[in-house]
């Protein structure tokens, strides 16, 4: 046996590339720790950390009191609804020392829905598991997905050490998540199953003022109090807003230069939100100082352009212009009226911009000087996506290239344009961007497909395919002859042939 | 360049910026300052050096995996046993160098060279039974027929049932 083997730090090291990946059980790199762990004494406690640092529900633990192992293991494949725990009574102080044998090795438990997760809890009888007990005391990680009659077990599943928790809904088992984990980096809801009301949102915030080191923050539109807290938060790096909160409007003077000091990310996510919540969005961004926020996401499908250009206008005005970096908006309107207004004037004022996605169901209205404008305004752009409604876009080959000329790092482009209107010589030499690799023309019109083709193969030679929008209207088969013509170029170019 | 000394007293003298590839060594290097001193490395002999400095010449230039590395992308690396093709080649050494390889990624602190030895060894592993792992690293099963009974019902769950 080489001396290697006998440092526990390269067993960890090499274990853990045996770690085996969340919902794959039971999976062959867990039978091989398994395997490890009865190999020799040396190997048997850095296996037995690796194995069990993550496991999906209580019953491996369970497994571990004997008189349990022949009801779990012994009775072949279990049916659904017919859960093997049954009519067993909970456990007693001497079952639960051996259910608590590995418990200290877990640094990661996902308890989902599955009826099995949930049978066990009524094994862990308050009377052997008061409510001060801690099961877990190395748990890192808690993934709580359980229903709303099971979440009262929680605070047994909560460690001092806990770092990420994600929970199904809110409820008053929050309450332990304030005295008990002190250290919470990362706390999120799936709030979808469930409306936010106002007393869970108020029980939220209460929760949020105790999480002094929070970092990421994924939850339901807050109430003033919560954004107070959150404002002052200067661990927070990012924060998702992923379904509707309370229906008062917030307290402007809470927002009014919230500092919001450390945050880089904010995606808010709303289905069909009432014009209160879309006003306190507005709010919040408006007010709000952002001083570090790179990075931007907004998605909503029930909106009124109106409130929409309002956002934008907020967004545009924040102290995030001088940061942000990565834009991505999806929006639609509520009453789908064309209500024309120039987008893309709103984000000029984001010199950082790198990546830009807008997809608003609404004419972008861009042309030669608009989007020579725009790349002028982001040097450092690399990939922009605008995903036109337009038929009609003043945007021609000219106007491409002299703004590809002012993004040397662009790799991505979708962009509507007039590709029927051929204004430039195509055999004339040109610049060649060295960069763009991913060139989506929309549903630009298009008439001289040969043409077209060329004019994008000399010019562009990093695009290796010409993409377009699939749903039928006149310019698809030209669209499809571009791309023939430009893959026979390009296979041409490759095979050495004189174009 | 730097002259690295190895535990039989063979010198090497090798390009700043390939030795800057082990941490320890970097360390070393901007703890002395600019200076001709030769840095002794008692734990690597001058064979295993001779890998060690081919592996770095290879990755010249890569970025190095910063101290604090996104907790998700070294969760993603470690449960990959994907080796890139160069390494493999690399990498394919008999069993006593392929220890000593990863015992001197270990003690120089070259993150990357540790991962593709320990990537290699786990790939060893995989798939085998206690009895095999013991024949193919040469161990002597140090546990009661008991013992390793009680382990087995244990981890029961991670078996194939």
């Amino acid at each position: 046996m080489h001396q290697a083997l006998f440092v526990s730090e390269i067993l960890v090291e090499i274990f853990s590339h045996l770690d085996p990946t969340p919902s794959s059980t039971p999976s062959p790199p867990r039978k091989s720790l398994a395997a490890l762990a009865r190999t020799c004494k040396v190997f048997h406690d850095p296996a037995m950390d690796v194995l069990w640092a993550y496991i999906e529900g209580i019953e491996p633990l369970l497994g571990c009191v004997r008189r349990l192992h022949p009801l779990i293991y012994g009775s072949g494949p279990k049916w659904f609804g017919c859960p093997w725990c049954e009519g067993v009574e909970p456990l007693s102080a001497y079952d639960a020392r051996q259910f608590l044998r590995h418990a200290a090795r877990v640094r990661s438990l996902f308890i989902n829905f599955e009826p099995s997760h949930h049978y066990h809890f009524h094994l862990l009888s308050e009377s052997v598991f008061p409510i001060e007990t801690t099961v877990f005391p190395r748990l890192l990680s808690l993934s709580w997905m359980v229903l709303p009659q099971d979440s009262r077990h929680l605070h047994l599943f909560l460690s001092p050490t806990l770092r990420r928790c994600e929970l199904r809904t809110i409820d008053p088992n929050l309450e332990y998540i304030t005295t008990r984990c002190a250290v919470l980096e990362r706390l999120s809801f799936e709030s979808s199953y469930s409306l936010a009301t106002a007393s869970d949102i108020s029980l939220l915030s209460d929760t949020i003022r105790s999480c002094n080191r929070l970092v990421e923050l994924c939850c339901p539109l807050l109430d003033s109090e919560g954004f107070r807290c959150l404002a002052n938060l200067p661990t927070l790096v990012r924060l998702d807003i992923n379904g509707p909160g309370v229906d008062d409007l917030l307290d402007r003077d809470v927002l009014t230069l919230a500092p919001f000091l450390n945050l880089t990310a904010l995606s808010i996510v709303l289905g069909k939100p009432f014009s209160v919540e879309v006003e306190n969005i507005i709010m919040v961004i408006r007010h709000s100082k952002f001083p570090s926020l790179k990075k931007f996401k907004l998605f909503t499908d029930d909106i009124l352009w109106e409130e929409a250009e309002q956002l934008f206008i907020s967004l545009s005005q924040c102290g995030a212009s001088q940061t942000l970096e990565h834009v991505n908006i999806y929006l639609r309107d509520s009453e789908a009226r064309r209500n024309p207004f120039l987008v893309i004037t709103h984000f000029l004022r984001f010199t950082q911009l790198r990546y830009l996605r807008l997809d608003i169901g609404i004419p972008i209205y861009l042309d030669n000087n608009l989007l020579l404008e725009a790349m002028s305004s982001w040097p450092r752009i690399e990939s922009l996506e605008l995903l036109d409604q337009e038929e009609i876009s003043g945007v021609t080959f000219h106007g491409l290239f002299a703004a590809l000329l002012l993004c040397p790092r662009l790799h991505t482009l979708q962009v509507s344009m007039d590709a029927a209107n051929i204004d430039i010589d195509p055999k004339a030499e040109l610049f060649q961007h060295p960069s763009l690799q991913k060139l989506h023309l929309c549903s630009s019109p298009v008439t001289d497909a040969e043409t077209v083709a060329f004019i994008i193969f000399s010019r562009l030679p990093r695009v290796s395919e010409v993409e377009y929008d699939e749903y039928f209207d006149a310019s698809l088969p030209v669209w499809r002859q571009v791309s023939r013509h430009h893959r026979s170029l390009k296979q041409n170019a490759i095979q050495g042939l004189t174009v | 360049m730097v002259l690295l000394v190895t535990s039989d007293n063979v010198q090497f003298q090798v390009d700043k910026e390939v030795v800057e590839r082990s941490v320890l060594i970097k360390n070393m290097l901007e703890d002395v300052g600019e200076s001709d001193q030769s840095i002794p490395l008692a734990n690597v002999s001058s064979s295993v050096l001779k890998k060690v400095i081919e592996y770095c010449e290879h990755h010249r230039g890569e970025p190095l995996p910063s101290a604090d590395a996104d907790q998700n992308q070294d969760e993603t690396r470690k449960r990959t046993t994907d080796i890139s093709e160069w390494d493999q080649k690399f990498i394919t050494v008999d069993q006593e160098m392929l220890f000593e390889i990863i015992l001197a990624a270990n003690y120089l602190d070259i993150k990357s060279l540790l991962d593709v030895g320990c990537k290699t060894v786990a790939n060893m592993i995989k798939g085998k039974t206690p009895e095999e792992i013991r024949r193919l690293f040469n161990i002597v099963n140090d546990f009661t027929p008991e013992e390793e009974a009680q382990i087995k019902k244990e981890n029961e769950w991670a078996e194939d049932r």
